[in-house]
């Protein structure tokens, strides 16, 4: 225990300090970190990712339809009834998304999700087609669940979606025959919120790349925002997250061009193609377009949150803490349309 | 006496002679900083364009996570923690000034920007939501949360009387509230920002239309000085309330009338604690000034990196 008074001690304290900012004036600078990082958009990447019209999953009509093959259709069952690729089996977008309750965080339920696939007839070696309307995220889902579950087949997007399919057609629909889906899950194709709360402050700086795939108004929280998802208590981000609206990942009912996709991702959001790479959006359907995307741009280390801004901003009350939501960035990569938010004062401390 | 100044467009802390105004060094800090605050022999940096603050301590500068963004303000708990909203998310970090690191972070409403701590307990405003959330520290636990207005916007929350002042920026508005709840509302000038406690009046400026609100403590018996102008910040030296404009280039005295000519409008002020001096920051034009209220002149006028905000003076 020090015999200053509070007095001495105040002036010692005092003098200390004028040194010590002296000393660091003179050039002593940043001595550590602490596990954390600035903010500053990492956009300038001089590494951009080469692709060299790699586009892995997406393939064209006249590359698909091998006898070998299953389709998959991931419409809605009434588009399915009226007309679908001949032999395809309709899979159901809902019976894809149940997740299981972890302590760390919401994960795919792997046990459910292979009951379905195994209903479908489809066995961990199938060669799969998926396809839609388009190129969209119930694609996208499918082939995540797919991946995620240890596939060994080979798993194709039908490029264009139905519209493009030039081959026979079937219409009405019936049971397809049951299998045994034996699921062996890929841990490191999902994270979870706890995965992501340990890492706050170090995503797109020091630390894995974090991207939102949803709108800019909701990403920002932008004021009546809420409207947009009434069921979240919460508007806003993951802290560090940049936003791409995966609506960008598409053009009419193909996949944007690739170069383009690259530039977006590796240029203005300034993420890594070797580096780890998390997606999330508020649910689990949409950000596995962009999770789709990013494998098919050559990114190395793709995975989904899969409890989404939903478990995120839902968290209870006395747990927010650990797990805050952002409503302020300068990382909104425009896709198109309006970046929302403005009209609440701007972000700055001179009022 | 030395001066320190966070320069908010040039991500430095700037440091003068309190003297002559002569620059003294510059100290890279992180991205925006706004605020200062000397907690033992260290300087907090709240950097508001980052997910973490910088401490300046032993001639190194350290960097603490918040991992939320917008570290905005400080206060300091009386047993050594640090608290700081982050503006930019929903939380109030609490930091341990001892050991340098993070201790937890509370949720708050969204968009904090301000805290005081009166009683043991942090008052934290929200910009979105209007509220006010009561913290305790120590034990990282929101005790209460306080409603405004529906379409408040909370920027200052001030201790003094034993109470906290919240100030309502969109609403025009002073709020006082305690642990019990909210107290008293006031209406004050348009686009206030912070409550300033002068003697045993309560002053809010009324940045767009030029007025500054003196209160009782319990927010009754308004007087409204029209004092024109864009006053932006009220600095008190030595127990006078002096007013900063941010368009005219002068400081007023609310007690006299009289002014001061400046080199510059003025932003932001800190007494020097060394009777009627006060460092006045020039925010618009990079400059800051040191002031006699008593002589009503400026002793020194020097240059700043860009964006000088509330000095401190050691």
């Amino acid at each position: 225990m020090s015999d200053d008074s509070p007095a001495d001690s105040s002036a010692t304290n005092r003098a200390l300090t004028r040194r010590s900012l002296l000393t660091a004036a003179a050039g002593a600078g940043v001595a550590s970190t602490a596990g954390c990082a600035g903010v500053s958009t990492p956009a300038d990447v001089a590494e951009a990712a080469s692709i060299s019209g790699n586009v892995a999953y997406f393939r064209g009509p006249d590359q698909v339809g091998a006898e070998s093959e299953i389709f998959l259709d991931a419409r809605s069952r009434s588009q399915y009834r009226t007309e679908h690729v001949y032999g395809a089996r309709h899979v159901s977008i809902d019976d894809l998304t149940p997740q299981t309750e972890t302590d760390s965080g919401r994960v795919p339920d792997a046990d459910a999700l292979a009951d379905r696939l195994g209903a479908l007839g489809v066995t961990r070696d199938t060669d799969v087609v998926v396809y839609g309307s388009s190129v969209g995220s119930r694609v996208s889902r499918v082939v995540f669940v797919l991946e995620y579950l240890g596939h060994e087949g080979d798993v194709s997007v039908l490029n264009g979606g139905y519209e493009a399919w030039n081959g026979r057609v079937g219409v009405g629909s019936r049971s397809p025959p049951e299998a045994t889906y034996e699921a062996s899950p890929r841990e490191e194709l999902v994270v979870t919120r706890d995965w992501i709360a340990d890492r706050l402050g170090s995503f797109n700086a020091d630390g894995p790349g974090l991207l939102d795939v949803r709108s800019p108004e909701a990403y920002l929280g932008a004021r009546k925002s809420q409207a947009l998802v009434d069921t979240n208590d919460r508007h806003g981000h993951i802290p560090g997250a940049v936003d791409v609206h995966w609506t960008g990942n598409v053009e009419s009912r193909m996949l944007a061009e690739p170069g383009t996709l690259a530039g977006l991702y590796f240029d203005s959001a300034g993420l890594s193609q070797q580096d780890r790479v998390a997606v999330y959006g508020q649910g689990n359907i949409n950000p596995t377009h962009t999770w789709l995307v990013l494998r098919s741009l050559g990114a190395a280390d793709v995975c989904l949150y899969d409890g989404g801004f939903s478990e995120w901003a839902n968290v209870p009350a006395d747990s927010r803490g650990r797990y805050p939501v952002e409503t302020k960035t300068t990382t909104v990569v425009e896709t198109s349309g309006s970046a929302g938010g403005g009209g609440d004062g701007g972000f700055s401390c001179t009022g | 006496m030395l001066v320190a100044v966070p320069c908010a467009g040039a991500d430095c802390v700037l440091l003068c002679d309190g003297e002559d105004g002569t620059e003294r060094g510059r100290i890279d800090v992180g991205a925006h900083p706004v605020h200062l605050a000397a907690v033992g022999s260290a300087v907090f940096v709240a950097t508001m364009g980052a997910r973490a603050i910088s401490v300046v301590d032993g001639g190194a500068v350290t960097r603490i996570g918040t991992g939320t963004l917008g570290p905005s303000h400080f206060a300091v708990t009386d047993d050594g923690l640090v608290l700081v909203p982050c503006t930019g998310g929903d939380v109030l970090a609490v930091i341990d000034a001892g050991s340098r690191s993070l201790r937890r972070r509370v949720g708050v409403g969204p968009e904090p920007h301000d805290v005081a701590v009166t009683g043991g307990l942090a008052y934290v405003g929200s910009r979105v939501d209007g509220t006010v959330s009561v913290v305790d520290p120590n034990a990282g636990q929101v005790q209460r949360t306080m409603e405004t207005d529906g379409d408040a916007r909370i920027q200052g929350v001030d201790a003094g009387f034993g109470a906290v002042y919240a100030v309502d920026q969109a609403g025009a508005r002073i709020v006082r509230v305690d642990d019990t709840g909210v107290t008293a509302r006031a209406s004050v000038g348009e686009n206030p920002y912070e409550a300033v406690v002068v003697a045993n009046r309560v002053l809010v400026a009324g940045r767009d239309d030029g007025t500054v609100t003196s209160l009782t403590p319990a927010l009754s018996d308004p007087t409204v000085h029209e004092v024109g102008g864009r006053p932006t910040a009220i600095a008190a030296v030595d127990g006078t309330p002096w007013v900063l404009d941010r368009d005219r280039d002068r400081m007023l005295s609310l007690d006299t009338e009289r002014s001061i000519p400046l080199p510059a409008p003025a932003f932001a002020a800190a007494p020097t604690g060394d009777g009627d001096t006060v460092v006045v920051a020039h925010y618009d034009d990079d400059l800051i000034s040191l002031v006699s209220t008593a002589d009503r002149e400026v002793i020194w006028t020097s240059e700043t990196p860009a964006d000088p905000f509330e000095p401190l003076v050691l």
